[in-house]
């Protein structure tokens, strides 16, 4: 049971709200910035441009007033991977050419040699990956879920007049959402019906594989059925409100562009630029 | 002579305690129910009467001692296995979807049977019984996917498979919401059957007071997660000023009753059903 | 007055889910007539087909055989199904499984954005909807946030949002307390008293007492019809088809045919009332 409270709770991906400026910009310019700077972030070639990134983002969150949970959060669960890539890249990785310290070498064991160069080559892409990880949990923490769905509906509108599934996507991605913390308290509910009808005795073991495994087993076909079932009444419900996808839809909510999305449209196409450039 | 076989006293529960999310539940529930009574739970919605529920069958414990003790078993106890303390209180809940695992009905009915160690014959004959007690023919239904069951087709699975446990306390969590009358009449029908046959005890939590009128020996009424009222039916289904303060209602034949009396006509108020009304009616009217 | 404009009309109407030898007839030939502020109820056991005419009668479903006209259009035009289903707004059981987004005032103007209206008419539209099922100041709430009386009437307020011409309500109060239900058939009544044309679809026998008329299923067809009163007379057919009276009226049928002196087909605790003590002589 406690598992399933916590699959509502989890800080993966969370939004918190604390009413800085940047959580006052519009969804749309900060989507439009995201995108440019992970095009940034890939492409640059430059190594003080990628550490430059980093530290910018890592500032960012100060200034968000996020509290220190919010970058904790977003680093805990992806650390341990990214050291091992990191080792990966050591052991077996290129030499970026031109990078400081290329060709020193520092240590050798038979045919390894470790050379500055590599150790630096491992930071760059470290700080790499970090930045595009810090800059996604940025966006999540501070923009709320429908807002994201809003301002990606709103910046896949033209597909509409090309009567392309615009809407259709952004909707799906809103409804999606929303049944995550129903189906949620369907599946502690299936879980309690199953095991009130669970009677074979012993203690609880998280090492009864068999047992567990089928336990969870038999959640998954009434899960499904009542996910089915929602979906269909779901559909119905929109077919009876008139809905026919994106073309020739209105709409009741504006998002209106402030100068600080602006501003930070500029900076974020700026800093692409930059790094295609160079 | 009495046999109390649920006894919940100053029954507390807090979800998620200790978090900032924490949320009572409970706060003094107290419940007697003796063998072979049919006891009513009722309350507004978030009164917290399926949290009191699960104390009934073993899927929450208290904390304290003395605090729930069912069947004889304080469920407080931690060394005392609650699983075997489940097989005697059948549990159905209000959304038979949720209730039904496997993909083919009979073999859902076994789910719980099936872990008993009965032999093969012994285990088909438990099936077929439970499924013939709630209205489902055998042949019919044994082999029919669970999901092409219609809405009443799957509550009557859903019962079904928990009285196949044969419990001793069988307890239906707003197990009739949604059920067409003649559905619903099987099963007050059944929940009589049982009590009669078998001494099953019955715990019967609904927002229907036609339904509970019908069929509850006692009631108990929690409000905010306390007990606010309990005793015989007739005593508390006949008080307006506790029911419609909490959102509930009079039964409609208790308060055609009352309104009759309040009128001048010389009936008494603490009528339930329909019959009793029209016979006390025929009594007092000039032929 | 002149002629009664005839909002909706079944025709000979038929309805198969499936194919061949595994295909259910839901519906088997139904006739009806719905007229412009009428308040029907149509009731019957699960599985009678009363859903299936419902969801016929506003465009959801095409006739297998027979017609369907709204409005003079039939449903089997295509091109005629979304004025079809906006003029016949169609409210569901569960009302957590007809939500699309996650703000009340969204949520409303979820239907007249389908329809393409302007952005300013959307707003007075949503405003007007809200007050008229009473949910005005909660604009900004998520609507999970809502008591289930409160969704149901989200639910109303965005199909009200439609302009349509005729409500049908299937089984919407079925996931109610009693409380929330009484509100809910209120409300119900209100909207019928300020013109709109409301169909009930129900199996609950105590919903049927505010309708004009009623109409009974079962098996998909009609097996019974008339004013409330003259239905209720009917009690033993209505125990033929699973249905029962609600209290007050069966103790009403149980007295009359004990002989006692009651107007046939007493529907109501008041009317019940009323002529008891009538008959025992005492005052009001």
């Amino acid at each position: 049971m406690a598992s399933t409270a916590s699959l509502r709770n989890t800080s993966l991906g969370r939004y918190w709200p604390t009413g800085s400026g940047i959580h006052a910009l519009d969804p749309r310019s900060k989507l439009l910035v995201v995108l440019f700077l992970t095009v940034a972030i890939v492409v640059a070639g430059r190594w003080w441009l990628t550490v430059g990134l980093l530290a910018a983002l890592l500032l960012l969150f100060p200034l968000s007033r996020l509290p220190r949970a919010a970058l904790s959060g977003a680093l805990r669960p992806v650390l341990p991977v990214l050291m091992l890539l990191a080792l990966f890249q050591l052991l077996f990785g290129l030499e970026p050419a031109g990078s400081p310290g290329a060709g020193v070498v520092l240590w050798t064991a038979g045919r390894f040699s470790l050379t500055l160069g590599r150790i630096v080559g491992v930071l760059v892409s470290l700080a790499r990956l970090l930045s595009l990880v810090l800059l996604v949990s940025l966006l999540t923490a501070t923009t709320s879920p429908s807002a994201l769905v809003s301002g990606l509906e709103m910046l896949l509108r033209p597909l509409n007049h090309l009567r392309l599934p615009g809407h259709e996507l952004a909707l799906t991605g809103a409804i999606a959402l929303r049944f995550l913390p129903i189906l949620g308290e369907e599946l502690e509910s299936v879980q309690r019906a199953q095991l009130a009808r669970d009677i074979t005795g012993g203690p609880e073991s998280r090492w009864q594989i068999a047992r567990n495994a089928r336990r969870t087993a038999a959640l998954i076909v009434p899960l499904f059925a009542d996910a089915f079932r929602r979906v269909d009444q779901l559909s119905t419900a929109m077919l009876a409100r008139c809905y026919q996808g994106g073309y020739g839809r209105t709409y009741y909510r504006h998002l209106r562009l402030s100068a600080g999305d602006y501003i930070a449209f500029g900076f974020g196409f700026v800093t692409l630029i930059v790094a295609l450039a160079i | 002579m009495r046999d109390p076989v649920i006894t919940l006293r100053h029954l507390a529960h807090t979800y998620l305690a200790d978090t900032p999310n924490a949320a009572p539940a409970l706060v003094d529930a107290n419940l007697t129910v003796q063998r072979g009574e049919i006891a009513a739970l009722i309350g507004p919605s978030g009164a917290g009467k399926s949290t009191l529920v699960s104390f009934i069958n073993g899927l929450l414990r208290p904390v304290e001692r003395l605090r729930a003790v069912i069947l004889g078993q304080d469920t407080a106890d931690r060394s005392i296995d609650l699983s075997a303390l489940r097989a005697r209180v059948g549990l159905a809940m209000q959304y038979p979807h949720q209730q039904l695992f496997e993909r083919f009905v009979g073999d859902d009915v076994a789910y719980g049977p099936r872990q008993l160690g009965l032999s093969r014959e012994e285990l088909r004959e438990r099936v077929r019984w439970a499924m013939e007690e709630v209205g489902l023919e055998f042949e019919a239904f044994v082999d029919r996917q669970t999901f092409t069951l219609s809405g009443g087709e799957m509550r009557r699975a859903a019962l079904a498979g928990v009285l196949a446990l044969r419990p001793e306390i069988l307890v239906l969590d707003e197990a009739t919401a949604g059920l067409d009358q003649v559905g619903r009449r099987q099963v007050h029908d059944l929940v009589r059957r049982l009590r009669r046959d078998q001494s099953v005890t019955v715990v019967l939590v609904s927002n229907e007071m036609d339904e509970v009128a019908e069929l509850a020996d006692s009631v108990m009424v929690l409000d905010q997660g306390r007990t606010v009222a309990s005793g015989p039916a007739r005593e508390i289904l006949t008080q307006a000023a506790l029911l419609e303060p909490r959102g509930l209602a009079l039964p409609e034949a208790t308060e055609v009753a009352q309104r009759l009396e309040a009128r001048g006509v010389a009936i008494a108020t603490d009528l339930l059903t329909p019959r009793e009304v029209e016979e006390a009616l025929w009594q007092a009217l000039p032929r | 007055m002149g002629v009664c404009v005839a909002i909706i009309e079944v025709r000979g109407l038929h309805y198969r889910y499936g194919h061949g030898d595994e295909g259910i007839d839901a519906l088997r030939g139904v006739d009806l007539t719905i007229e412009r502020g009428d308040y029907m109820a149509i009731v019957g056991m699960n599985g009678s087909g009363k859903s299936t005419l419902a969801r016929c009668m506003s465009g959801l479903l095409s006739p297998t055989e027979g017609e369907v006209l709204v409005n003079g259009r039939s449903t089997r035009e295509h091109q005629a199904l979304i004025g079809i289903r906006a003029s016949v707004g169609m409210v569901f059981q569960n009302p957590e499984n007809q939500f699309v987004t996650s703000l009340v005032e969204d949520e409303v103007a979820f239907g007249p954005e389908n329809l393409g209206i302007a952005p300013g008419e959307i707003r007075a539209r949503v405003v007007r909807s809200l007050a008229q099922v009473g949910l005005t100041g909660s604009e900004g709430r998520d609507p999970r946030t809502l008591s289930a009386g409160e969704k149901a009437r989200l639910a109303i307020a965005s199909v009200l949002a439609m302009e349509p011409a005729c409500l049908i309500l299937d089984e919407a109060t079925a996931m109610l307390d009693p409380a929330s239900r009484r509100d809910l058939l209120s409300l119900v009544s209100d909207l019928h008293a300020e013109g709109m044309t409301v169909v009930v679809v129900t199996h609950h026998m105590s919903e049927v007492i505010h309708a004009g008329r009623v109409v009974v299923m079962e098996a998909g067809r009609l097996v019974l019809q008339g004013t409330p009163a003259e239905v209720f007379r009917q009690a033993d057919g209505l125990e033929r088809v699973g249905l029962a009276l609600p209290p007050a009226a069966a103790i009403a049928h149980g007295l009359a045919k004990k002989g006692v002196a009651l107007s046939d087909g007493i529907v109501t605790p008041e009317t019940l009332v009323d002529e008891v003590a009538a008959l025992a002589g005492v005052g009001r």
